[in-house]
């Protein structure tokens, strides 16, 4: 018996073997692709796991204290604290936010505001007034009542030293404040007079 | 050979078929899409050469256009595969007879093919056909794994490994069973007469 007779033997074989080998070959092939499947989707998940997790990190809001803060405000004893987005000018020039967990009142902001931005004490909050109530008058034209169910445009109006103007990038650094203010508050807008 | 359409796009063996039937060249381009290479990878077990794969493709195409009709496979894949088989191997033997008659004597791959095909004489056909038989009653004897591994060794010319991977076993676990296949065919073999060289 030669090599080739072997070979062309073998090439005689039932069809039922050479059918059974394919077929195993074909699972084990379906296997392989199930398995190489199942290897990615726990990469995929990891990887979905590691970019949720620094997402995560990254909103993890900084506690400031701010106990001098509130006595200064005059805020009420019972006011939670909430997370309030802060903007601020980073050394770079470039506008960046944290979140704080903080009592969200107008001076409040405005103080920590001045302390990511490095504001020193020369540069003060003068006042802080609120307009854009809905006012409801009656049938003299004097004011009834202050009603919210409009959705009413409010604005926060701040007087600030001018003292900021001899700090870099002051500009931005008023930009940030407006937007620590109207973003994600009950205001709508912020105007801010110098003096 | 074309590139693989998505499963869902690819026509049954039984639509391929009737293509054949009708006479209709479409047919060879949907076999070819459907099991280009499925085939491909069947010859190139056994030629290692990625031109003469494509021919013997080529060559099975046409060798299934001649004969369907009037035959009509029950299963579409074993056929194009035991053709396929045939003419790799019958590719790979003309290369080795090549290798010893002078080159200058030799036109064609396909002339030595051509003689080869009427090469076989009638007790040869005969020999053959008797080990075929005792090959397949000694296969019965084995369990399906051996099975799988004899069919994969000796009728596709897989490596081990590939092997391996098919029957989920470890290589040197291979390698114990075709020792323990070898042995035993032998033994089976030559208690029926059979000469081993």
């Amino acid at each position: 018996m030669t090599e080739e007779t072997f070979l062309n033997a073998v090439g005689l074989l039932d069809d039922c073997y050479i059918e059974a080998y394919l077929q195993a070959k074909e699972n084990a092939a379906k296997r392989a692709r199930s398995v190489t499947l199942k290897r990615w989707s726990l990469v995929a998940a990891c990887l979905a796991l590691v970019i949720l997790a620094s997402y995560a990190v990254s909103y993890i809001p900084v506690e400031y204290d701010t106990g001098d803060m509130i006595e200064n405000s005059h805020l009420h004893s019972a006011q939670l604290k909430s997370n309030v987005w802060i903007y601020y000018v980073s050394d770079r020039g470039w506008i960046r936010r944290e979140r704080v967990k903080m009592y969200a009142s107008t001076e409040n902001r405005f103080d920590v505001w001045k302390e990511l931005n490095h504001i020193g004490e020369d540069v003060k909050l003068l006042s802080s007034t609120v307009t854009g109530y809905h006012y409801v008058y009656d049938e003299n034209g004097e004011v009834f009542a202050v009603s919210f169910e409009d959705d009413p445009e409010l604005t926060v109006h701040l007087t600030v030293s001018a003292n900021i103007c001899s700090y870099d990038h002051y500009e931005k650094m008023l930009k940030c404040l407006k937007r620590t203010l109207v973003n994600h508050s009950s205001y709508d807008q912020c105007e801010i007079n110098l003096v | 050979m074309t590139h693989q359409k998505p499963q869902e796009d690819l026509l049954t063996d039984d639509r391929i078929i009737d293509l054949y039937w009708d006479r209709n060249e479409t047919a060879i381009r949907e076999t070819d899409l459907k099991y280009g290479r499925f085939l491909y990878s069947i010859a190139y077990h056994i030629l290692h050469d990625k031109c003469d794969c494509e021919e013997c493709c080529n060559d099975t195409y046409l060798r299934v256009w001649n004969a369907v009709p009037p035959e009509r496979p029950t299963v579409l894949r074993l056929f194009l595969a035991k053709i396929i088989r045939g003419i790799a191997f019958n590719r790979l033997t003309a290369k080795n007879r090549q290798k010893r008659v002078p080159a200058h004597l030799i036109d064609d791959m396909d002339d030595v093919e051509y003689f080869l095909q009427g090469d076989r004489s009638v007790e040869e056909e005969v020999a053959v056909k008797e080990l075929a038989k005792n090959i397949n009653d000694y296969i019965k004897t084995l369990t399906q794994i051996q099975q799988h591994i004899f069919v994969g060794r000796y009728y596709f010319s897989e490596s081990v490994e590939e092997i391996a991977k098919t029957v989920q076993m470890t290589r040197s676990n291979i390698y114990k069973q075709l020792n323990q296949i070898k042995q035993g065919l032998k033994i089976y073999l030559e208690e029926r007469g059979e000469k081993i060289d």
